[in-house]
């Protein structure tokens, strides 16, 4: 698989010049105040914004999701785990939508192991935001036989309305080789690629 | 539907009833923010403050409600 890809500075960001941007996990500004909340202020997202708006894929992953949710471009929110711990785990997951930029080179109902490593991933939204979400078949992925950080309805992953923004508290990237414990993550990047063709 | 507070549910669970207060019935934890306003009258203090809550997502508007109080400095 080859991506060409380059690191953006969150003040300065020439969207036109990319196919797709991915803001990764980590913090950001400590995750004061919440985690993604003083990030979605950031210039940088203003071409975020215009990229999403336009229909080109934007994937938030785990900050990143925090991140997308607290600039609105993702509906719900994200608070503290119900263990109010920080899980670092493998996890399974069931991807239940494959209508998306991030996920159209995965089989609907397939079972993928991801790791979570977060604080604040506990999914919650408004049982009417819930029930949209599942109308909409936009619950992306769930976690199966378990549910860790006591996320609603075991929703890991959404997408918006037309598919091409995802935010996921799970890690592709540390599921992108063998030598990393497993490869399922890398084909949420070949799905990108698959998506843009 | 309320989101869960588990530090909350911690708060009344572990400490307070097992004190024996049962006449409590709910804790729910919250952030304080403390804001210094430069404003022509309380009521401009207090506006200026609504308005920056709400466009900032200073408070999780899916999840929490907020209050704002006002006292002079």
């Amino acid at each position: 698989m080859k991506i060409e890809a380059t690191l953006v500075w969150h003040n300065e960001f020439k969207s036109d010049a990319f196919d797709a941007v991915i803001l990764p996990g980590g913090f950001s500004f400590g995750d004061h105040l919440r985690g993604g909340i003083i990030a979605a202020h950031s210039p940088a997202m203003e071409g975020v914004r215009k990229m999403a708006g336009e229909g080109r894929p934007v994937l938030g992953i785990c900050n990143g999701f925090q991140i997308l949710i607290e600039s609105e471009l993702l509906p719900g929110s994200l608070l503290r785990n119900s263990s109010l711990r920080f899980i670092c785990k493998w996890t399974d997951l069931q991807v239940d939508n494959v209508d998306t930029a991030f996920t159209c080179a995965f089989e609907r109902g397939e079972t993928v192991r991801m790791p979570i490593a977060h604080n604040e991933g506990r999914f919650f939204g408004e049982e009417q935001l819930l029930n949209s979400l599942t109308a909409d078949g936009r619950v992306v992925m769930h976690y199966l036989n378990e549910n860790p950080t006591g996320t609603s309805q075991g929703i890991v992953s959404i997408s918006n309305d037309d598919g091409n923004v995802v935010g996921m508290m799970s890690h592709p990237e540390r599921a992108s080789d063998i030598s990393l414990g497993g490869t399922d993550g890398l084909r949420v990047f070949g799905s990108m690629l698959e998506w843009m063709r | 539907m309320q989101a869960r507070d588990p530090e909350g549910e911690t708060i009344i669970r572990d400490l307070i009833h097992k004190k024996g207060l049962d006449c409590v019935k709910e804790v729910h934890t919250s952030k304080l923010l403390t804001l210094k306003v430069e404003a022509e009258s309380e009521e401009d203090a207090l506006n200026l403050t609504f308005t920056a809550c709400n466009d900032l997502r200073l408070y999780n508007p899916v999840a929490h409600s907020i209050s704002i109080r006002a006292g002079h400095v």
